[in-house]
């Protein structure tokens, strides 16, 4: 996929400084790619921290689950398999720290949708295809109530280094 | 001993579970319904209280809620009834939505008067905005259709079309103007139709559609507009539809009358089942051959610009299975049943051809110009110099004729060949010609049946000739 340069850009929004999100830029760009494979429908599905830190700040891969929605600008996923991903996670994956899922139109930015249905304590990453160029960006609630605030999203390789934090600031 | 626990199984993602000093393995609840049992979760759990229920007290729309695989929100919600073996799983909600799409203040106006209908309305104008409209041909059909849905706000626009804008064109193909001659269609199309709106996403397919080629660039698209003017390209245009199930929009014009309906395998028959067989290549003179009145394909191309406006908004009565024949002469249009052939070798339960298969042979166009003897322009020329030229035979009609014929020809119709054929001498030589080539191969190849040796199709027809030969003739 030749979709433009992979945008991690700092948050735009909430007074919170948070411990970044790592990503691999492998999963990132997989993210991407499978965001402009879908179009023009929208996809998602979970994500999984990675084993070795066995932390919630790190996404180490995800998988995709399919859209029962059939209008274009949403996604919903199949509840059982959110349920057998949640509770049952296959082939060694990490724990699920997270959802995911795509904008086919608009930036990546949570719609009201988004806010109403985002669960607290997981990473939601929402990956866009906007006009220019395609970009993921992560948020997080803690509370229920409580505002969907930016995390910051660090690249990193896919084994990362002995320095590379793990993200301190999830609920466990 | 202990009693066996009792009430159903409550399963709490790691997200809630994180939430309590000690986690149990499994929680026990009593209840004879989903809100009973949640309820008698949150008394036993208070800090799961606010994850579980909003303010008001309902079931939060970030949790979803299993009884063993079934959504509550498709049962009863929160009196969903729930038996003592049953399990109930607490799932993190998965969903999401790019923002709602709406239309602008610069589109509320454009569109204002579609917004006006209700039929219509904003909902109706975003569809439009969304939908991809495949035109195959940007001609006589294609021009009038392209304009009005570019209009309407299609949002993308397909044309397919390699051809280049002739000045014969304009008479009808309302796309272009008088610069636009010599360009190429898809081109100069592109060009008017984002100076009439500049929302409209043109695709161009500067290419003849092939089998190679017909299902990659159809597949892109929701609606396929067939303003093709020949019987291969329309038999293709129709298989890639059966095949990708989509619908096509046909429309057909032949001097003053014009034929439109709706294929759509899914609903009804396709074009195969109305023309199982292709005519005769000798008796379906192209549009560039027939002649036409120019508004006649302005009206169909517009019929089918309705036609496909309806199927994208969803309302009215389609014209699937139905055959409508307009005649512009008498003011009358028609409307004529087809109905899906239950053998039909493309859209049938149980189809004989499964992929796309070799249209110009199958409507037996190649086969014929392969097989007979020909001239080019240049040579032709050069024999007619000589002492002993050949005897020239125009097998167009008097219309054309009228408008340009080589020197010394004789005016001999395709279709009085046969009665006239026994004026023709068999010791000379002749060359038939037409205006592409297509019409004096056939008369060429019933020459040939008839006993002369010494005949030859001109290649490329009087086009050909006033390519190569003489610039200065009119052209058609
Ligand atoms: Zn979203
Ligand atoms: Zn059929």
């Amino acid at each position: 996929m030749r979709s433009g340069p992979l945008r991690v850009d700092p948050p735009e929004s909430g007074p919170t400084v948070r411990s970044p999100v790592l990503v691999s830029r492998s999963v990132a760009e997989r993210l991407l790619l499978l965001a402009v494979r879908r179009m023009p429908h929208e996809t998602g599905g979970l994500l999984f921290g990675s084993e070795e830190t066995a932390s919630a700040g790190r996404i180490g891969d995800f998988v995709e689950l399919r859209n029962i929605e059939p209008a274009t600008n949403h996604y919903r996923a199949d509840p059982c398999e959110v349920r057998d991903g949640v509770f049952r996670p296959e082939g060694g994956r990490g724990p699920v720290i997270g959802m995911f899922h795509t904008h086919t139109r608009g930036a990546a930015t949570p719609s009201a949708l988004d806010s109403r249905t985002a669960t607290a304590g997981y990473i939601h990453v929402i990956a866009a295809v906007e006009v220019r160029y395609p970009r993921i960006r992560a948020f997080r609630r803690d509370v229920p109530n409580g505002p969907l605030t930016e995390l910051q999203l660090g690249l990193g390789s896919q084994s990362g280094g002995p320095g590379c934090p793990g993200g301190a600031s999830t609920s466990r | 001993m202990t009693d066996p626990p009792k009430g159903s199984t409550v399963e709490l993602p790691p997200s809630l579970r994180g939430l309590l000093d000690d986690p149990p393995e499994q929680v026990r609840v009593v209840g004879e319904t989903v809100d009973e049992v949640l309820h008698e979760l949150v008394a036993q759990f208070p800090e799961l209280q606010h994850h579980v229920f909003s303010p008001s007290g309902a079931i939060r729309s970030s949790i979803i809620v299993l009884v063993n695989d079934d959504d509550i929100r498709y049962r009863q919600r929160g009196r969903t009834p729930v038996a003592p073996k049953d399990r109930i799983t607490l799932v993190p909600a998965l969903a999401g939505g790019g923002p709602r799409p709406h239309l602008s203040p610069q589109e509320r106006h454009r569109y204002s008067r579609h917004l006006l209908l209700p039929e219509v309305g904003e909902r109706g104008q975003l569809r439009l905005r969304r939908a991809r409209v495949l035109l195959v041909g940007a001609g006589g059909l294609g021009a009038p259709a392209a304009l009005y849905l570019a209009a309407a706000g299609v949002g993308t626009l397909g044309l397919v079309d390699a051809d280049v804008v002739e000045a014969s064109n304009l008479q009808r193909q309302v796309l272009y103007d008088t610069a636009s001659v010599g360009r190429s269609k898809v081109g100069a199309a592109s060009k008017r139709v984002r100076s009439l709106n500049p929302n409209v996403r043109v695709v161009r397919h500067k290419v003849r559609l092939t089998s190679k080629n017909a299902l990659r660039i159809l597949r892109g698209y929701d609606v396929v507009l067939d303003g093709t003017d020949n019987f291969p390209t329309r038999y293709l245009v129709n298989d890639a539809c059966v095949l990708l199930r989509k619908p096509e929009v046909y429309g057909s014009v032949y001097r003053f009358e014009g034929q439109v309906s709706v294929f759509d395998a899914r609903h009804g028959p396709c074009y195969r089942c109305l023309f199982p067989q292709p005519p005769p290549p000798e008796l379906v003179p192209s549009c560039a051959e027939g002649g036409v009145l120019g508004v006649v394909p302005g009206v169909v191309g517009l019929w089918q610009a309705t036609e496909v406006l309806k199927l994208l908004l969803g309302v009215g009565e389609p014209l699937v299975g139905r055959l409508l024949l307009l005649d512009a002469l008498s003011g009358s249009t028609r409307e004529v049943r087809i109905r899906k052939d239950p053998h039909c070798p493309v859209c049938s339960a149980h189809p004989t051809q499964e992929g796309l298969i070799d249209y110009p042979a199958f409507c037996g166009v190649t086969e014929m110009a392969a097989r007979v003897p020909e001239i080019d322009a240049r040579a032709l020329a050069k024999e007619l110099r000589t002492s002993r030229p050949p005897a020239l035979i125009d097998v167009r009609e008097t219309g054309e004729w009228a408008i340009a014929h080589l020197p010394t020809a004789r005016l001999i119709s395709r279709g009085t060949l046969s009665e006239r054929v026994g004026t023709l001498p068999k010791d000379r030589s002749l060359v038939v010609y037409c205006k592409s080539g297509r019409r004096s191969a056939d008369a060429v190849r019933f020459l040939l049946d008839r006993g002369f040796t010494r005949v030859r199709s001109l290649s490329g027809g009087i086009d050909a000739w006033a390519d190569e030969v003489d610039p200065r003739m009119p052209r058609y």
